[in-house]
């Protein structure tokens, strides 16, 4: 079931994600080498001007070189955004990854490299359920249909080795979809590891894992091939700069990139195999 | 309660009467408009957060609604307690934990959502403004400690003012006007300004001066009188007179030194006694009994007269007093001052006269009566005929013992009246009838001097109470004096006049009047015109003395006018006896000559 938004929500939200990228802008029309950047909007609006503005910042010093974090107020936005190629550099995840790269040749730069990314299902503690083959015909929450790890992985997993019908519930974001789960709302949710732990204990103690996917690589930073290569080397040298200074790290931590490393598009191709396109939703 | 308390109990009783408004009608007032002030803005925000909440309760998005209502409940939470969001299904949806049970303090706000015509839920809010109201409540109180203070500063100021303004200028006066009770006229206050404090005062100062002008008018009028005092009573303390003070209830006020070498008092003795002290007891039951009573009815018969009284000293020796009694009218009463004259020694004296005078009359006149006696019959031709060389001398004689004879009489007539040894038998007397008498016996000698005697009534038929002799003695020697200086072929008139009081007798002749020097005198004894060659003859100078002496011992008065060249007019008053009748007969005046 497509998540459907509503135009003025997405007005309000591009126009806020304006306001808080300002400077950035102010920075472009100063300077005719100002390149924009995309942010999957995983988090809200100001959350990501918050991680994403000190290193864009810090890009800029080390490059010389202006960035523009360009918001989108939604996922689906993003991805048409993205795949229309309008982000001269991007963060996303692995299978965005994998179809703008099949569209316009975006080259993973960076990506994380101590941790490998994984969907997981969870239901409420005291739920007896021990596997997801009981899941048939259930109502389950996933923050949207095409989040890779929370949505397309779980769903693929269940469709291809439990073999249950679900009936999903796409709730937005991570914190929802345990919410929706602790609630009864749905009787199981699909997320991530990582966005588990981020809950608070009230949440995350009344949740338990019943399934965890297979891994793939976490979310790459990715340049646009019309992007010179002069200043793809730049940017990718300063990211991985960045992962070396205690202040860089910290900054890399919040998106969240725990240990930065060169990535490539080899990367993802495991994930090609899996077929998710079979539930990816445009 | 002092003036400052009284000036102030206004601002105190607006001040409770504020307080009363503020803190139980204000006060209440302010409480009830912040806590419905509170719950509509809490409204107002529930409606602001509807919309992100209606949606993301659409989409499941609980995230947003957590997020949502976890940081509205933070940035609130100084007022809300909990909120919570139950769905359609009444399930609750935040908070995940259970909500706490309702304080009593607490406030529930229950706000239904609504998209179109669904309703996908219920928050419902919980807060807490206890807080807010007892912060609004103390806020109330500050204020209310605020008005008391700046009731106490106004309540000080005002007195501090009004202490400056009127207690202390009060005070003054009041200070001012005790020392003005005790004497200080002199006292003056500064005063400032056109208000009615400074009027009062100058009101006062003026009245200090009137006080001290008045003061020294009457130290001054204190000095003269006590001068004055100082002065009469040196006088009336060196005059050899007792004077004696006594009030309308004759009791003695004041006694002067000479008054005690009189009676014999000390001045202390005396005073406060009553007058009849001095009075032998004897007389206090007869005429002096009178004197009291006249005394007290101011008697024109004792006040203003000299009268002659026996008084009594202290040893009680009974002796001659002459006293005379004046009244003097005070502010609402009367006080009577005596002048007592111990006349003891004049009586003495007066006394040894009489009897002198009496002796030597007496012994004068037995043998001139034998004279003037032997000399009638020698002139009568009793002897025979008288040689014509003798004639003259034996008439001269003659004359002259008759005229010594007439003055012994007057003389033993005079002494006799003073003396008191005269007897008067009055009884009522005609006075038409006796004045006819009197013309008669006397026109013999107007004959020899040719004058006529003249009778003009003008008076009802009226009787008199009077001895006849010594009355009939008066109109001779009126009518012989007015015949004696009347010149020849005159005529001397009598006048007979009733005022209903009194009949008055006039006599009146035609000579040359009385001369001016010589009026006074007039009664003396021994007195005449003239002494010298004018001298009438049949004339001893007693005869008015004695008429005086008689019409005052009938109770009546004599008197005369005379105008030089005219005449003159001799008159005695008796007082009238109404007739049997009580009733006045109208006549007219009727001439009568008696010649």
């Amino acid at each position: 079931m497509k998540h459907t938004q509503h135009p003025m929500v997405a007005m309000l939200s591009a126009l806020l994600l304006y306001l808080l990228s300002g400077a950035v802008v102010e920075a472009q029309e100063a300077d005719q080498e100002t390149f924009s950047v995309g942010v999957i909007p995983q988090f809200d609006a100001q959350k990501i001007y918050e991680i994403w503005s000190p290193i864009l910042k810090q890009l800029e010093k080390a490059t010389g070189h202006h960035f523009r974090l360009q918001g989108t107020p939604t996922i689906s936005e993003f991805e048409k955004e993205f795949n229309a190629g309008r982000f001269d550099f991007a963060y996303m995840n692995p299978y965005n990854l994998l179809l703008a790269n099949r569209e316009q040749g975006y080259i993973p730069l960076v990506r994380d490299v101590e941790k490998q990314l994984h969907g997981i299902l969870v239901v409420k503690k005291e739920n007896p359920m021990n596997s997801p083959a009981a899941l048939n015909g259930k109502k389950v929450s996933f923050p949207a249909p095409n989040a890779l790890g929370a949505s397309l992985m779980v769903r693929a997993d269940l469709h291809d080795i439990f073999n249950v019908d679900i009936e999903p519930h796409y709730v937005r974001t991570h914190s929802s979809v345990f919410l929706n789960v602790v609630l009864g709302l749905t009787i199981a949710g699909g997320g991530v590891q990582k966005t588990l732990n981020q809950q608070p204990a009230a949440i995350r103690n009344q949740l338990k894992v019943i399934y965890r996917t297979r891994d793939v690589a976490p979310h790459p930073f990715a340049a646009h091939p019309r992007v010179p290569q002069k200043i793809i080397a730049q940017v990718k040298n300063a990211l991985l700069e960045m992962g070396r200074t205690e202040h860089g790290k910290t900054m890399l931590n919040k998106v969240p990139v725990y240990s930065i490393g060169p990535g490539s598009i080899a990367d993802y191709t495991p994930l090609n195999k899996i077929g998710l396109e079979r539930f990816y939703k445009e | 309660m002092g003036l400052r308390g009284k000036l102030l109990l206004p601002i105190l009783f607006g001040f409770v009467g504020f307080a009363i408004v503020i803190h139980f009608y204000w006060g209440e007032s302010l409480q009830r408009d912040k806590r419905a002030s509170i719950l509509a803005q809490e409204k107002v925000l529930l409606k602001t957060l509807e919309p992100i909440i209606n949606r993301s309760l659409l989409g499941g998005d609980l995230a947003t609604i957590h997020n949502t209502l976890n940081n509205t409940l933070e940035t609130h939470k100084d007022r809300w307690v909990q909120v919570a969001l139950f769905n359609n299904e009444g399930q609750q949806l935040y908070p995940l934990s259970e909500l706490t049970p309702l304080d009593q303090n607490n406030i529930t706000l229950t706000h239904p959502l609504s998209l179109n015509d669904d309703a996908p839920g219920t928050i419902k809010l919980t807060i807490n403004i206890t807080d807010e109201l007892q912060i609004e409540k103390q806020h109330i109180v500050d204020f209310e400690i605020f008005t008391l203070m700046l009731f106490a500063a106004l309540g000080l100021i005002s007195a501090i003012w009004q202490n400056f303004v009127i207690r202390r200028p009060v005070l003054r006066l009041e200070e001012a006007a005790t020392e003005l009770a005790e004497g200080d006229y002199t006292i003056q206050l500064p005063y400032d300004g056109n208000d009615e404090i400074s009027n009062l005062t100058a009101a006062f100062n003026t009245m200090g001066e009137s006080l001290l002008s008045s003061k020294q008018s009457l130290q001054e009028a204190v000095r003269i009188a006590r001068t004055n005092e100082v002065r009469t009573s040196t006088v009336l303390n060196n005059i050899a007179d007792g004077i004696i003070t006594i009030n309308e209830s004759a009791i003695i006020e004041s006694f002067t030194p000479a008054a005690s070498d009189i009676f014999g008092y000390e001045e202390a003795e005396v005073i406060g006694k009553n007058i009849m002290t001095l009075i032998p007891k004897e007389l206090q039951q007869g005429d002096l009994k009178e004197l009291e009573h006249y005394i007290s009815t101011h008697n024109p018969f004792i006040i203003g007269k000299r009268i002659e009284v026996e008084g009594q000293r202290k040893n009680g020796e009974i002796f001659p007093l002459e006293l005379s009694i004046n009244e003097m009218p005070l502010d609402d009463h009367y006080l009577f001052s005596g002048i007592a004259r111990d006349i003891t020694e004049r009586k003495h004296t007066a006394k040894l006269k009489d009897e002198f005078v009496s002796t030597v009359s007496h012994e004068l006149r037995t043998p001139l009566t034998s004279i003037n006696g032997a000399l009638r019959l020698i002139n009568g031709g009793a002897l025979g005929e008288v040689p014509d060389q003798l004639k003259e001398m034996l008439s001269l004689a003659s004359t002259n013992s008759e005229r010594l004879l007439l003055l012994i009489n007057d003389i033993l007539d005079m002494q006799k009246i003073e003396a008191g040894n005269i007897d008067f038998n009055p009884h009522a007397i005609e006075v038409s009838h006796f004045i006819q008498q009197a013309a008669e016996i006397n026109r013999g000698y107007a004959d020899q001097y040719n004058v006529r005697i003249n009778i003009i009534e003008n008076s009802l038929k009226c009787h008199i109470d009077a001895d006849p002799d010594r009355l009939m003695q008066v109109m001779c020697n009126l009518l012989s004096n007015a015949i004696k200086f009347s010149p020849p072929d005159s005529s001397v008139d009598i006048h007979i006049q009733n005022n209903n009081a009194a009949i008055r007798i006039c006599v009146t002749d035609h000579g040359a009047g009385i001369p001016q020097d010589f009026q006074e005198k007039l009664y003396d004894k021994f007195t005449q015109a003239d002494s010298s060659n004018t001298r009438k003859p049949g004339s001893t100078g007693l005869g008015l003395s004695i008429s005086k002496a008689i019409i005052e011992r009938h109770g009546g008065e004599i008197g005369f006018t005379t105008e030089d060249g005219v005449g003159t007019c001799f008159w005695f008053e008796i007082p009238i006896e109404e007739d049997e009748f009580g009733e006045n007969e109208a006549e007219l005046p009727r001439k009568v000559s008696a010649r």
